[in-house]
């Protein structure tokens, strides 16, 4: 379970939100939607311990974040957080091994369709074929809580379709996923936070 | 432990593949050694090749300081490696690859300074082990420009320069070495500076590291 107890977020003096308080269970879907600017990213960071928040705690598994050891998740940003100039491979191994599931790569490698470009320098390589690689660690990296930011951007058709097969799918075996976005949620889900309605 | 080993060997990779990390100092340090020789006449070498030597070694990392963290900052790997780790074992894998690549650089370096310079044994072994302990402290100090510049993003790039003053005690103590070879409690006197100044430097950039993308 992951949980979210009266969060709130102060970035240079302005508050995104406050008083945030959410639960979900495990095979939870959830959307955080919002303008920009309203702290979803923020949120989202929060979640995967990379940043502090201003007040508040964040239970996942019944234990504060920051007493759990890491990776407990698997986080995509804005930034995909692949290096440019190192080859395909190379980014997806060091990171599935850093989740100790290599054993995972070639499933993902296959899953998003990377086999003929596992050797191309990811700077050689278009937005939307960035985006697969940095998508194929949702299963080359295995963890139960997946926190992704704005993913949907640059993906074609097929692409989003693998995507949310590949969400629905985590749900059912038991995860718990994390989605920010701007636009209508493409997966039905029972429950959406409206960051908005947080604000001061 | 296994982890952080892994993560050593990811920096060391970025550093290498990314940045050319080894073979820009190693460039560097042939060019300024060669400079040396060539600028100075013969009776002089021999001392002031060996003192400018453990000045522009460290200085010469100091240029590193902008890729440590602002280029994992910008492609957002710096983001995906806090999700994994915390920003103290990124901070040590970041120092230890930055330490070894830079101590590969200078250990290639080291038979052209011989040559060039013609120290003799007892003094080459020396030079060896301040450039070693140096090197350490230079390092550490890159780290936490580096920190510092993700940290505050902007008006930073006078950061290395201004930082850099925090090499002085070495730099002092190592020329002090370097001219009486007998006293090899200097050498101590090294080893104790970077003994204060490394974890010290570590640790504020671990915390910097940990506040980058923080609420306040």
């Amino acid at each position: 379970m992951l949980c979210f107890d009266k969060l709130k977020c102060t970035i240079n003096g302005v508050n995104l939100f406050s008083g945030l308080s959410v639960s979900l269970l495990p095979s939870s879907i959830m959307y955080v939607l919002g303008k920009n600017g309203s702290g979803k990213t923020s949120l989202l960071r929060a979640a995967a311990g990379i940043a502090r928040i201003s007040s508040g705690n964040i239970y996942f598994k019944k234990n504060n974040i920051y007493d759990l050891p890491k990776p407990y998740c698997t986080y995509i940003g804005h930034n995909l957080g692949i290096k440019q100039e190192l080859t395909v491979f190379e980014n997806l191994k060091y990171y599935s091994s850093f989740y100790n599931s290599l054993e995972a790569l070639e499933a993902s490698i296959h899953y998003f369709k990377l086999q003929k470009i596992m050797d191309k320098k990811c700077y050689e390589l278009s937005s939307g074929t960035q985006k697969r690689v940095a998508l194929s660690k949702l299963l080359s990296c295995k963890s139960n809580l997946w926190l992704l930011d704005e993913v949907e951007t640059n993906l074609d058709a097929e692409n989003k379709y693998l995507l949310n097969n590949l969400i629905i799918s985590k749900a059912n075996s038991g995860g718990i996923i994390l989605i920010s976005s701007h636009d209508a949620p493409t997966i039905k889900t029972s429950q959406n936070l409206l960051i908005d309605d947080y604000a001061n | 432990m296994n982890r952080l080993s892994k993560l050593i060997a990811w920096e060391i990779l970025t550093q290498n593949k990314a940045y050319n990390f080894v073979k820009y100092l190693f460039a560097l340090f042939i060019f300024c050694t060669l400079c040396i020789a060539l600028a100075n006449t013969h009776e002089n070498i021999n001392k002031f090749g060996l003192v400018f030597t453990i000045i522009y070694i460290p200085v010469a990392l100091l240029g590193f300081s902008s890729h440590i963290f602002k280029s994992d900052l910008d492609d957002g790997s710096l983001e995906a490696l806090l999700s994994g780790f915390t920003s103290f074992e990124i901070v040590l894998a970041k120092f230890a690859a930055l330490y070894l690549n830079s101590l590969l650089a200078c250990l290639l370096n080291l038979p052209v300074i011989f040559l060039a310079f013609n120290p003799g044994l007892e003094l080459f072994i020396q030079l060896a082990i301040i450039l070693t302990l140096e090197l350490f402290l230079a390092c550490a100090l890159v780290i936490l420009i580096g920190s510092v510049q993700s940290y505050f993003r902007s008006n930073t790039s006078f950061l290395p320069q201004l930082l850099m003053t925090l090499m002085l005690p070495a730099i002092i103590f190592s020329g002090l070495a370097i001219e009486n070879i007998d006293k090899t409690y200097l050498i101590f006197i090294l080893t104790g500076i970077n003994m204060i100044l490394v974890p010290t430097m570590i640790t504020l950039a671990s915390y910097l590291t940990r506040n980058v993308f923080g609420c306040s």
